[in-house]
């Protein structure tokens, strides 16, 4: 069974590989000669203003939030729909009530508003 | 119930009429969910959805009444349909209707005007039930983590307060390790023994030649409802908790979430994995050993009366893991008498701290409480009883509780066990005295508003007085049941033993 993981663990040996030749081979082939522009974070970007680490708003982790409910949803559907046949009516019902209680979370956000971008 | 309802789990119907009351607590808070959000605007009183949700937990109880009816017919189901996990669900519901009684008050004096508190106190109590109630390992986490996340939001439900926020936070971090601690444990149980099952689990495992992977599951689970129950070391979490919470959240932490956590070790570690006593019982020693004496001195030095229950919240836990190493039918038979008794102290004690609280939660110093006694003589005589009887004194419940604990103890031979809960008791009577001390023996503190008693209030105390009082006088009958009950649950996993096909032999 692990036998169908290989191509898997190869996609991962030659994407580290291709990974770890870039980095020692640009160490070992190139000519360097530091100015202080260069050394900056992007070369021939914008100069930085401040620190990377800035206060998000809340909003974008409810979002967040909500998107993986969803998300979670989904995979659950898809295991479902690979078995829907043998499971039969017990397994619809089931998946029904699921979907049911997602939906109650889905109408309670929106009446209280967690939908609403701007407020 | 004229001719008993016999349950078989063939057809799939039978797993709804198997988890009703649950099945009813859900879609209850689910209505009060969708009523909050299209009818409830920005109410600032909502009295309306916690009396529905006392209507709920009602319809609830009757349907744990009907369940009593209904017995299962061979089979491993995934939930127990014993005595075990009616007497639990009627003290869950019992200390859930409590709860939402005494927030009325509270909520409106702290202007928290969401209605899902209420919606998530029901969920709590469904997650609760499902721990308590379930034979599978799978269904455990799950109730596990329905009460975890729920209470995680609740202890954090006063937002103005930075003490509700950081309480909240350092629980669900710690709360969440913990988690992975259980779910680890439970997945090296299941690649040991090979089935979720609990009834089945002691059958398919070997105790005679325990496997590593086997001990290193139960000192995983043990760590992972030892924090849960707050079992020294792994207590620094509840402190915090119980004081930044919510009052009527920290009684729900105490008295419900305490026990469901303890019903659920004791069907794993007691039924599942019974045969397996050598091997957790050295662990569990020491947990009780350390939980009965850290918490009990650390108590002696505090001067805030959460923070003075939560740590003798702490020793309480102590006690009862005194009766889950005893192992036998009267070490669980007095855990369940202890529940009772010690929800209807705990919730009554913390009710008369709430209201004394006054607005913001300003007076909780213990000495705040100096001279009560003569300025408020009806808060502070039941408040004197709730003490009283958590330190253990006769004729209180806490007593007879203690007793029984004692006795299982000794029954099973902990001698080691049963002196050091008597010394750590003794102990104990120095700072819950000492309340007392301060209520009646001291002048009193600068003149405060008077606080308003509601009649909702009232009733809270006075059930809770009347149970502390009557299950210390008259305790025969609460433990009869109690013996019944458990009586049924090991005739339960014996019935699954027998009828399994994977160990019928």
């Amino acid at each position: 069974m692990l036998r169908e993981y290989v191509p898997v663990l190869m996609i991962f040996a030659a994407s580290l590989g291709v990974a770890v030749i870039m980095v020692v081979g640009s160490q070992i082939l190139s000519n360097r000669r530091p100015t202080p522009v260069k050394s900056e974070p992007y070369e021939s970007g914008m100069p930085p203003i401040g620190d990377t680490r800035e206060r998000f708003a809340v909003k974008y982790y409810v979002v967040a939030m909500l998107f993986l409910l969803f998300d979670v949803e989904v995979v659950i559907l898809f295991t479902w729909g690979i078995v829907f046949k043998s499971l039969g009516l017990f397994g619809y019902v089931t998946i029904l009530i699921f979907l049911l209680l997602l939906v109650v979370g889905l109408l309670y956000e929106w009446r209280k508003g967690a939908l609403e971008w701007e407020r | 119930m004229n001719t008993a309802m016999h349950l078989e789990f063939t057809s799939q119907l039978d797993y709804l009429w198997a988890l009703m009351p649950e099945a009813v607590l859900a879609t209850g808070a689910l209505i009060l969910l969708l009523y909050d959000g299209f009818f409830g605007g920005d109410s600032s009183d909502n009295r309306a959805v916690g009396w529905g949700s006392m209507v709920i937990i009602a319809l609830a109880a009757v349907a744990n009444v009907w369940l009593m009816g209904v017995e299962e017919v061979g089979d491993t189901g995934m939930v127990a349909l014993d005595g075990f996990r009616t007497f639990t669900n009627f003290i869950f519901l019992a200390a859930g209707a409590l709860i939402v009684l005494i927030s009325f008050d509270y909520n409106r004096r702290e202007d928290i005007k969401d209605a899902e508190y209420y919606a998530l106190l029901l969920f709590a109590l469904v997650g609760m039930m499902i721990l308590a109630g379930s034979r599978d390992l799978i269904l455990i986490f799950l109730g596990f983590e329905l009460m975890s996340l729920a209470v995680y939001v609740l202890v954090g439900f006063n937002r103005k307060d930075p003490r509700s926020s950081e309480a909240s936070l350092k629980y669900f971090l710690l709360g969440a390790f913990a988690s992975a601690f259980l779910l680890y444990g439970m997945a090296l149980l299941v690649g040991s023994a090979g089935t979720t099952n609990i009834g089945l689990m002691g059958v398919m495992l070997n105790a005679e030649s325990a496997e590593l992977l086997t001990v290193m599951a139960l000192a995983l689970l043990a760590i992972g409802f030892g924090f849960k129950v707050s079992a020294v070391p792994f207590h620094v979490w509840t402190p915090d908790a119980y004081e930044g919470a919510p009052t009527p959240v920290t009684a729900f932490l105490g008295a419900a979430i305490k026990g469901a956590a303890f019903a659920a070790f004791i069907r794993i570690f007691v039924l599942g994995l019974g045969d397996f006593h050598a091997q957790w019982e050295a662990i569990i020693w020491w947990f009780a050993a350390l939980t009965m004496i850290v918490p009990n001195l650390i108590a002696l030095v505090q001067n805030n009366i959460k923070r003075l229950l939560a740590y003798s919240s702490i020793a309480h836990a102590g006690y009862l893991l005194v009766a889950l190493i005893a192992a036998n039918t009267s070490g669980m038979a007095s855990f369940l008498f202890y529940l009772i008794a010690y929800t209807a102290m705990i919730v009554g004690a913390f009710a008369i701290v709430l209201v004394l609280a006054g607005r913001g939660d300003r007076y909780q110093q213990l000495s705040d409480y100096d001279g009560l006694g003569w300025s408020r003589p009806w808060a502070a005589a039941l408040l004197a009883l709730f003490l009283v009887s958590l330190a253990g004194l006769p004729p209180t419940a806490g007593f007879v509780g203690k007793f029984y604990i004692l006795r299982a103890a000794v029954e099973a031979g902990y001698l080691n066990l049963a002196i050091l809960l008597v010394l750590t008791t003794l102990v104990s009577y120095w700072y819950y005295l000492r309340v007392i001390v301060n209520m009646y023996m001291k002048p009193s503190a600068e003149a405060r508003e008077g606080v308003a008693w509601a009649a909702s209030l009232r009733t809270v105390l006075a059930v809770c007085a009347i149970i502390t009082v009557l299950m210390g006088i008259f305790p025969s009958w609460p433990l009869l049941k109690a013996r019944q009950s458990v009586a049924g649950l090991r005739q339960a996993t014996e019935q699954v033993v027998e009828t399994d096909p994977l160990t019928r032999r």
